[in-house]
């Protein structure tokens, strides 16, 4: 998706700020939609939804959980026995649905993160950093490119070292813990020598040599306009109306179906939507892409 | 006009008693193409970090000496001036490049100084238009090839506007295309925007030609220095280890005229073989001794067909290896997919027997560093087998497979954690389950490594730890080596050393040795087989004279030299043998009124 990065940043900064502070059910349901689509438009549909393997066991941890140690749900769905500890266990159903919706907000951030990923590219970032704080923004490219160079390394000194008989699977607690502390000091070892090469070629490059400038690239376009102002009027939306966001649980679930619910939803989730759908109109459609 | 001037200047690194720049003179005039050569720590790099002004900023030390740029005082001039003028790009790409996307790399020098903004960005627009790179402006780095981002590095010093651009071996990781790629773009850097340029090499038959001086470094002592003629014949004089192959076979045939570029060695070969006048320093005709060779009359088919099969004949006995026995290490039907889905191996079938050294050519991302670490048990195929002796190797434990195939990968450093070389062997020794009984000794010995047996393996020079990461799997005696560009940054004589240690362990300890190689000329030296890879496929898999005769790049200097005349001549000796033989019988034939 190619929108200006402080769109993009918006955008994902608004995802964000609702999956955190509201809690309707329906509402992030609808918002889930716009996740969706925003994983779909970016491409990242596929990573993330490879970082639910990850991601399952502590879902399944907050569902199971939640309503075994939480005892103020007044809709008690199943009285367990007296456990030691923890005294009376027992299911409710505000319990239950609390934790699906901490659930659903797990999906949704995690959704929101990779299409920061796709979006934001960390040199973008310093381009917008960069005026005012150049240092801090080419700290954060190098840390950025440093996370898969220290992974590859680490894979590599396993390999090295297995090609030398060292089995880091194989032996005792103590020979394992042995041989991955002979991996970390690879790394580190590597990791230094490479950090020294690389301010080398910085100085080499005048980095540090004076003020520093910042190289813009992007461009605003009309779309740029378009999603921001959908943007501005979720926003709005979201602040005129901010307690029919929120959501009781405890000690009984609000109504689910307040009157007239669903058009501020619906508005809101359109608004979410519009980036979405411009890149989709970008990427289909050339009549539009000459437009926008 | 003197560009940089360097007098009587010594530089000694930080707590070192030898200094590593000794006393050194030189002028760098304004234009010129310099290439410099010297042997694994004679300074050549010291020497690009000094012209860099990194030595007393980055590196302390001590220095004493004067060196001037443009009339200023080189030591003294701010980090600023320094990289305005001066550019320098390094060995490896992935460490010298800081941001995620191609623009913004290149962009990263003029940032540093300060430009405005649209001046950045007419920068960055012609530095990736020189360097071919354009459409890719917006591309993500660490997704490029690696030529692509020594390109980018290149653009990235480019686009500072230097006066002076410095290239620390800047092809010895590249494939011999991405090499080729970069080296014409500095050429023509050179040629048409007039920029000085400063290169250090070790691929000699890759630069050599297109420089116009050469000043050879030893222990920190410029011991040559003049025009490439001029220097080719000094270094001829001091042993032929800094000169191109080309240049290295007419020295030993003990011709006036040395060539530094295939086509002038053609030139006079063609011009020596076929009856006409010698060829002089300069290029041109005039008469001399070998007039009698050619005497008029005698057409270079005649002389060449008529010792051609006498010579071959006599390589063919001589070069003829015996492919005995079953194969030692097998792959069949490998074929390898990464997490990202990108088909690494597609349906590869090689196979390397006793007492064989194959070596695995191709361009960068060709599948060559899979398909080793396949090989070595390190990662499992998706379809296909890998059969060690005959039997699967995903049947074989850890201790057995390493005991029986030793692998060394691309960074020596990874294998090199403990205090002493000595511990490295022993750790190997220990993990293996071995008794030492003299194993240590032995493999340090055959590497040349007896003197560093207390040292840290750190602190080892480079091709010494790369000798050393081999020798703590070879201490293990493994009946299959597997090497994966283990010539990276390797000058000459080093490159003779560790050939001579390959051939050593296939025909005397009987061992298979394989080996991955951007290397031609190292291939073509030491490879009994070559596999050629693109794209994941085996493209060609045959002895090696085979499949590296009459390539553009695929092939070594000596193939292309004598390309039409003797099909097949790979190596140095066998040009050499040929061309004795086919001047001896023309001499003996030729008339003799025609002395």
């Amino acid at each position: 998706m190619r929108f200006h990065p402080a769109v993009a940043l918006a955008y994902v900064g608004l995802l964000v700020l609702v999956a955190l502070l509201f809690s309707h059910p329906l509402r992030l349901a609808a918002l889930a939609v716009v996740v969706g689509a925003g994983l779909a438009a970016t491409g990242a549909l596929r990573s993330w939804w490879g970082s639910l393997k990850l991601l399952w066991p502590a879902a399944l941890l907050i569902v199971v959980l939640n309503p075994l140690v939480v005892r103020e749900g007044a809709t008690v769905l199943w009285h367990g026995p007296r456990l030691p500890l923890l005294g009376h266990v027992g299911v409710s159903l505000e319990a239950l649905v609390f934790g699906l919706v901490m659930v659903l907000r797990l999906l949704l951030l995690t959704g929101a993160f990779f299409i920061y990923q796709r979006l934001v590219e960390p040199d973008d970032l310093l381009a917008l950093v960069g005026r005012t704080l150049p240092r801090a923004g080419v700290m954060l490219a190098l840390a950025t490119r440093l996370v898969p160079t220290t992974a590859a390394t680490y894979r590599e000194v396993g390999l090295a070292q297995a090609a030398r008989g060292v089995d880091f699977r194989g032996g005792g607690r103590m020979a394992r813990l042995k041989h991955h502390l002979l991996l970390i000091k690879g790394l580190l070892l590597s990791s230094l020598e490479r950090a020294l090469d690389l301010a080398e070629a910085m100085q080499a490059r005048a980095f540090g040599s004076g003020p520093r400038t910042a190289f813009v690239t992007h461009i605003w376009r009309p779309r740029d306009t378009a999603a921001l102002v959908a943007l501005a009027v979720a926003l709005m939306l979201l602040l005129a109306d901010l307690r029919a966001w929120s959501f009781n649980f405890y000690p009984r679930l609000d109504p689910l179906l307040a009157p007239g619910w669903w058009l501020p939803t619906l508005v809101v989730a359109g608004a979410l939507l519009t980036p979405p759908l411009l890149e989709l109109g970008w990427r289909r459609w050339p009549w539009l892409r000459s437009k926008i | 006009m003197a560009l940089v001037t360097i007098e009587n200047l010594s530089y000694w690194y930080p707590g070192a008693a030898r200094p590593a720049l000794d006393g050194v003179n030189l002028v760098l005039r304004e234009g010129e193409f310099v290439l410099v050569v010297g042997g694994s720590g004679s300074g050549k790099s010291t020497l690009l970090r000094l012209l860099a002004g990194l030595l007393g900023d980055f590196y302390g030390g001590k220095l004493s000496g004067r060196a001037t740029f443009m009339g200023r005082n080189l030591l003294e001039l701010d980090r600023r001036q320094v990289a305005r003028h001066v550019g320098l790009v390094f060995q490896d790409p992935e460490r010298q490049l800081v941001m995620t996307r191609v623009d913004r790399e290149v962009a990263f020098g003029p940032e540093n100084l300060g430009l405005p903004p649209d001046e950045i960005r007419r920068r960055v627009a012609e530095a990736l238009e020189l360097v071919g790179l354009a459409s890719l402006a917006e591309a993500t780095v660490s997704e490029l090839s690696g030529g692509q981002q020594q390109k980018v590095a290149l653009a990235g010093v480019l686009a500072m506007h230097p006066r002076l651009l410095l290239l620390d071996e800047p092809t010895s990781q590249l494939d011999p295309v991405a090499a080729e790629e970069i080296l014409h773009t500095v050429r023509r850097l050179n040629e048409e925007a007039g920029l000085t340029v400063v290169l250090v090499e070790h691929r000699l038959e890759r630069c050599f030609h297109v420089a116009d001086r050469v000043v050879a470094l030893e222990a920190g002592q410029i011991v040559a220095d003049g025009a490439v003629r001029d220097a080719a014949r000094v270094l001829a004089r001091d042993g032929d280890a800094y000169l191109p192959p080309v240049a290295r076979l007419f020295a030993r045939l003990g011709w006036d005229v040395l060539p530094t570029s295939v086509r002038e060695g053609r030139r006079l070969l063609a011009a020596r073989l076929d009856g006409a006048i010698p060829v002089a320093a300069d290029g041109h005709v005039s008469s001399g001794e070998s007039g009698r060779a050619n005497a008029p009359g005698r057409k270079v088919g005649t002389t060449a067909q008529a010792g051609l099969p006498m010579a071959r004949e006599i390589m063919r006995r001589r070069l003829a290896r015996p492919t005995e026995g079953d194969a030692l290490l097998s792959a069949r039907g490998v074929w390898f997919a990464y997490e990202n889905g990108r088909e690494a191996l597609k349906g590869v079938d090689l196979a390397v027997r006793p007492r064989e050294i194959l070596m695995v050519l191709g361009p960068s991302g060709s599948g060559k560093s899979t398909l080793l670490k396949i090989l070595a048990g390190q990662l499992d195929p998706g379809r296909g087998r890998v059969l060690l002796a005959g039997l699967p190797m995903s049947g074989l434990e850890l201790r057995e497979r390493v005991r029986l195939v030793g692998y060394v990968g691309q960074h020596p450093d990874h294998y090199l954690l403990q205090e002493t070389l000595e511990e490295e062997l022993r750790f190997t020794l220990r993990n293996l389950g071995l008794e030492d009984g003299g194993r240590i000794a032995d493999t340090l010995e055959a590497l040349g490594l007896t003197a560093c047996r207390e040292a840290n393996p750190r602190d080892l020079s480079s091709g010494e730890r790369q000798r050393a990461a081999v020798a703590t799997v070879l201490v293990a005696e493994p009946r299959v080596l597997i090497l994966d560009e283990p010539t990276r940054g390797m000058d000459y004589a080093l490159k003779t050393r560790l050939s001579a240690l390959l051939l050593d362990l296939s025909r005397k300890k009987g061992g298979a040795v394989v080996v991955a190689t951007h290397d031609v000329e190292f291939a073509a030296a030491t490879a009994d087989r070559v596999v050629l890879l693109a794209d994941g496929r085996v493209v060609a898999q045959d002895a090696t004279r085979n499949v590296l005769d009459g390539n553009l790049f695929y092939s070594p200097q000596i193939n292309r030299l004598l390309h039409g005349y003797a099909p097949g001549v790979v190596k140095l000796e066998e040009a050499l043998a040929l061309l004795r033989a086919i001047v001896n019988e023309a001499e003996a034939g030729a008339p003799r009124g025609g002395a």
